[in-house]
């Protein structure tokens, strides 16, 4: 099998002594990454920051465990949120830093201008705290589970169903509705898949 | 579906990366990649030595350059002339182009008149896939058992020596862009057989691969779903047709393996496939400098 069609979890393992493997993570997952950098900060940064995630991931990569449902993903996401970060704290983001780390709201409201929904989006996610909005985002917005999204965060599997449940009634009141009286919710995310919360 | 979720979904939308973007991406990791491979030079050979070990331990009729050229068709590659001809298709004749349409369309010919079991192994054990790895002037042996329900085990010298037991998550089969993961055995077997259904199922799977084009992307995930997978002889059939509808294909003529088997060289990309029209069979796989040589692939009633 070659490089290109081993899985995540092989290349992972391979990775310290052939970093040249990095370019089949590359190939596989860019897009995806490219956007939930775009998502966040808007697709110019995101072209800009996506080949800095990857040259993190190649400084880090003997460092890497693949996450149990095998993709490489959760791994990248979180080294994305990280890139993200020390973006928005240099000189080009410092205005959007002072107001939230995790987020470029002018480049978002930017992305949302022509659907209108700009200000749901801002009343239902700025009630979060920047995990727990980062936990939301990436099931619904990434397609993660809530197990990979806990994993980006660093936390554990049943706190971040617990949370994502708490988080998903708490924005939803944001919204001026109430949360649905039910034990679990369905989530359906950016990519149209359904998984539990 | 509830407020929330209208609105996360709605505003999950994003354009995809420009493929200027993409590109610009990819060359500034290769330069890391070519620095952090700099580090690791003492203990490997040079690019020349490399290219010529490869070459050495394989006996490449095309050349590593000629394989990696994008010529559409070559000139006809006289021991396909001699094969028989495929049903409804023309023999080729001797100084007449080869392209990788026919090379497809005639080992799709043979898959189906050579293999009796054309439903295939639905419910067999494990998938057993043996082969010689050369990678970087050295070579390998890497056998896989992956199981139909549980762990896989795995021995590839170039990961680690031993036998390693990998989860069902980390050893499925193929990889298709929109499915986070790999396909399961029942999966596989779900495909279609009718490359009229495959080939459009497959290629709106390979969107959310970024190989370059449409084109490299569904050429990956019909390689992916023809190497180390339980695929029937139906499917292999079928994965054969979409491959020669694949536009850029090119024939780099025959192809000597190391267990001296001949086949033709079919490449796109850096991804080359190496099958022999007579019979259909799989021989070989190179993926820029590091060559497989498949010895052995089908079921098996137990791991090792």
């Amino acid at each position: 099998m070659t490089g290109r069609q081993r899985p995540d979890s092989e290349i992972l393992a391979s990775l310290p002594g052939q970093p040249e493997l990095m370019g089949v993570l590359y190939e596989r997952h860019a897009t995806a990454v490219f956007r939930y950098l775009a998502r966040r900060a808007g697709p110019s940064a995101a072209e800009d920051l996506l080949s800095e995630v990857f040259i993190a991931a190649l400084d880090g990569r003997t460092r890497v465990v693949a996450h149990d449902s095998g993709s490489a993903l959760p791994w990248l996401y979180g080294i994305a949120m990280n890139v993200l970060r020390r973006h928005f704290r240099r000189g080009a983001a410092q205005s959007v830093a002072a107001e939230d780390p995790g987020m470029d709201w002018d480049a978002v409201d930017a992305r949302l201008d022509a659907e209108a929904k700009r200000g749901q989006l801002r009343s239902a996610l700025t009630v979060l705290s920047e995990r727990d909005r980062e936990l939301l985002l990436l099931v619904a917005w990434e397609g993660l589970t809530p197990a990979e999204a806990a994993e980006v965060l660093g936390i554990g599997k049943v706190a971040a169903r617990s949370r994502l449940h708490r988080a998903r009634r708490r924005a939803l009141q944001a919204l001026g509705r109430s949360a649905p009286d039910r034990p679990t919710v369905e989530v359906t995310t950016a990519t149209g898949k359904e998984m539990p919360a | 579906m509830n407020a929330l979720d209208d609105l996360l979904a709605s505003t999950g939308r994003v354009e995809d990366i420009t493929p200027d973007g993409l590109r610009n991406g990819r060359a500034a990791l290769e330069s890391t990649i070519h620095d952090a491979r700099a580090h690791q030079a003492p203990a490997r050979p040079s690019a020349a030595r490399r290219s010529a070990s490869l070459r050495g331990k394989i006996i490449v009729a095309c050349t590593a350059a000629a394989v990696a050229a994008a010529a559409v068709a070559v000139t006809v590659v006289p021991r396909l002339s001699s094969q028989r001809p495929a049903p409804g298709h023309p023999s080729p004749v001797q100084s007449t182009a080869v392209t990788a349409a026919f090379v497809f369309r005639e080992a799709a010919e043979a898959t189906k008149a050579d293999n009796a079991q054309q439903e295939g192994w639905p419910h067999a054990a494990y998938w057993q896939a043996d082969s010689i790895e050369v990678r970087d002037g050295t070579t390998y042996h890497r056998d896989i058992w992956i199981a139909h329900n549980g762990d896989a085990i795995l021995e590839d010298g170039s990961l680690a020596p031993g036998l390693q037991r990998i989860s069902p998550a980390g050893s499925g089969f193929g990889y298709l862009g929109t499915k986070p993961g790999w396909l399961t055995w029942d999966e596989i077997y779900a495909l279609p057989t009718d490359p009229a259904k495959l080939g459009p199922l497959l290629t709106r799977d390979s969107i959310g691969l970024a190989y370059g084009s449409p084109a490299r992307n569904l050429w990956s995930v019909v390689l992916g779903l023809l190497v180390e997978t339980p695929a029937s002889p139906a499917l292999r059939e079928a994965l054969y047709d979409v491959a020669a509808n694949i536009p850029g294909v090119a024939v780099n003529g025959d192809y000597t393996d190391s267990l001296g088997r001949t086949g033709a060289a079919l490449s796109l990309g850096e991804e080359t496939l190496v099958i022999d029209p007579a019979n259909g069979q799989l021989l070989a796989w190179i993926d820029a400098d590091v060559a497989y040589t498949y010895t052995f692939q089908g079921p098996a009633t137990s791991e090792p």
